[in-house]
């Protein structure tokens, strides 16, 4: 049996940031596929959707930011997970 | 359910600090909030006394009269139609002032008097439903609007966390403590339940109050961001494309006067009851007339409904974007979203329940503080008899005085705005300055007394003003002169029952405490 991880409250500064920042970074990223992958012509009522997406995902994000070991972690598979998205957005 | 141990730790402290942190200023959303679900009949309440109803046929002749004597007045208007069936009207024309809700603009009302002669009279109409909605949206801080909802922004967000937090930490003893509530002698067991068992229950109504919070708060910031980024910078043209139509000028047809419009705007919508027609002058001679009101079959952008664009030469529609009912199915998704933070939808039933549960979320928060002060308390009297610690005093004088603060601020709001109205000066700028004193003042007396006394002072002072509600309404009735008019609109009238019931509730905690407090003295 494997020993469970165990989580703590240590770098939560820098994972706290992780979530905000890079979590931003991602629900953007998001919106973005959304905009120019899903909706590709813009009207009123798309423009407004692809803007209500962002608050959940940030959320999500600042949620499970304190979950990665540690905040180097956090920052290094949010801003990829960010990038991912982004390239997928605009490719 | 079972979860990693040291996951449920790391969120419950998680959980403890955020709640400590963000607890009051949700406190003051959430009562703020719940009491702007009767706003507009607070509005009703508070100016039943200076507007001066006419049958609606006889409107036309009142416009003819304006355009003689007072066109300026017709550049900007709103017909108010005073009861359900439309019958009556009064006529509220705006000079200066900008946006969708004239901001800052002088109210006039015309009417024609007994000898048929038109009088105009400068009028303070109050916004004390719109006063406490800026309290509710500003989590109570004094600092400029932009500032205050931008940190509100960020306590939302945080608000968010703490449910998610809060949620994992419950899930593993669902099945244990879903519907305990263990009233006895250990109190914090006590608090814990209650704070559980109104969390877990209105889980949902809090998710969705969290997340539209924060997108009120930062929609700015991410509509922009996403116009830098894939928009290619002109996304404002997409919004200009969405402002209401207006209709050019034509020297040829003639205006449809207001009662006129309701009747070609019935024919295209049966079920939507209008609450007030409106025209202002757009650009080069155009007109933008638009109706709003209610339609309680389906979810609505706001309390106050939703509204619809017409033609003003022919009544036709040419935008139904927030017309509740007619508007697309795109569209009236988006609506949903806003019906399901202000609670437009459903009709009454809803509005009770958003009430309800805005208030419990604020009992919410004030257990939250009482859990970790008890907590705090515990562990103290365990560690021998060392004094309380100086942040543990602070977190309990700031409970008590800032919930009691935000009570009576917005029962003093509200009281003063129905005599200051009365005498028609405008009690908007005065109210503000109440508040905020009367705020201050409970939170330095919770300071300055103990706080087991401070408590009992501070909610029979809450009870007081809250009584002062309903008590200004029976004097008018059976007072002098000197008395107010009476208010007696079914929906005004409910403002008294609460306001008469949570005085009672307010006094009868007081006593309890004061009691308890006594007891306490004397061992």
């Amino acid at each position: 049996m494997t020993k469970p991880h165990l989580y703590t409250l240590k770098g939560w500064l820098g994972k706290s940031l992780a979530g905000v920042v890079m979590g931003f970074a991602v629900a953007l990223a998001f919106s973005g596929i959304l905009i120019n992958q899903v909706f590709v012509s813009r009207s009123i009522v798309t423009v407004q959707l692809a803007m209500w997406v962002m608050p959940p995902l940030w959320l999500a994000c600042v949620s499970v930011c304190f979950l990665f070991s540690t905040a180097y972690r956090a920052w290094f598979f949010m801003s990829t997970l960010a990038l991912i998205l982004f390239i997928a957005g605009y490719v | 359910m079972k979860i990693n141990t040291s996951l449920v730790l790391l969120y419950k402290e998680i959980h403890t600090w955020v709640g400590i942190v963000c607890g009051l200023f949700l406190f003051i959303a959430f009562y703020a909030g719940a009491i702007t679900m009767f706003s507009p009949a607070i509005d009703q309440w508070v100016q039943n006394d200076f507007l001066h109803p006419a049958p609606m046929q006889d409107t036309p002749a009142l416009l003819t009269k304006i355009q003689e004597q007072r066109s300026d007045l017709l550049k900007n208007y709103t017909l108010t139609l005073m009861d359900a069936d439309g019958s009556k009207s009064a006529f509220i024309g705006y000079a200066g002032g900008h946006g969708r809700k004239n901001e800052g603009a002088s109210a006039f009302t015309a009417f024609l008097d007994d000898t048929n002669t038109l009088q105009v009279q400068k009028i303070n109409p109050a916004h004390t439903g719109e006063i406490i909605n800026k309290i509710h949206q500003t989590i109570g801080l004094p600092f400029n609007h932009t500032v205050s909802e931008f940190i509100m922004g960020w306590v939302a967000l945080l608000y968010g966390l703490a449910l998610i937090t809060g949620l994992i930490i419950f899930l593993p003893g669902l099945k244990k403590n879903l519907f305990a509530v263990r009233v006895g002698t250990n109190k914090k067991k006590m608090w814990l339940d209650i704070h559980n068992v109104l969390g877990v229950f209105s889980l949902p109504f809090h998710l969705i109050i969290a997340l539209t919070s924060v997108t009120f708060a930062f929609h700015d910031v991410f509509y922009a961001a996403q116009d830098a980024l894939f928009y290619h910078h002109d996304l404002n043209k997409t919004f200009a494309s969405a402002r209401p139509p207006a209709t050019p000028t034509s020297k040829t047809e003639h205006v449809l006067s207001p009662p006129e419009l309701l009747n070609a705007l019935k024919a295209q919508a049966p079920n939507f009851q209008p609450t007030s027609v409106s025209a202002q002058a757009g650009p080069h001679g155009s007109l933008i007339t638009q109706v709003h009101g209610m339609d309680l079959h389906h979810p609505m952008r706001s309390l106050a409904g939703g509204f619809v664009t017409l033609d003003a030469y022919t009544g036709a529609i040419t935008q139904k974007d927030y017309m509740p009912g007619l508007q697309p199915t795109s569209s009236a998704l988006l609506t949903s979203f806003f019906a399901l933070h202000f609670g437009s939808f459903g009709g009454t039933a809803m509005l009770w329940a958003y009430f309800v549960l805005g208030a419990s979320g604020a009992f919410i928060f004030y257990s939250g503080n009482i859990l970790w002060l008890e907590t705090r308390r515990k562990k103290g009297t365990q560690a021998a008899q060392t004094p309380p610690k100086l942040s543990h005093k602070i977190l309990s004088s700031l409970t008590v005085g800032v919930t009691s603060g935000c009570i009576a601020g917005i029962s003093a709001i509200v009281l003063a705005a129905r005599w200051l109205s009365h005498y028609n000066q405008s009690p908007d700028v005065s109210s503000v300055i109440l508040y905020y004193s009367v705020f201050s003042l409970c939170v330095a007396w919770a300071f300055i007394r103990k706080p087991h006394y401070a408590s009992w002072h501070l909610l029979g002072f809450c009870g007081l003003i809250t009584l002062g509600i309903p008590l200004s309404n029976l004097w008018a009735i059976y007072g002098t002169q000197l008395s107010a008019t009476p208010v007696t609109g079914t929906t005004e009238q409910l403002i008294d029952l609460i306001a008469a019931l949570a005085a009672c509730s307010f006094l009868f905690m007081a006593y309890k405490i004061r009691q308890k407090a006594l007891k306490a003295s004397q061992i």
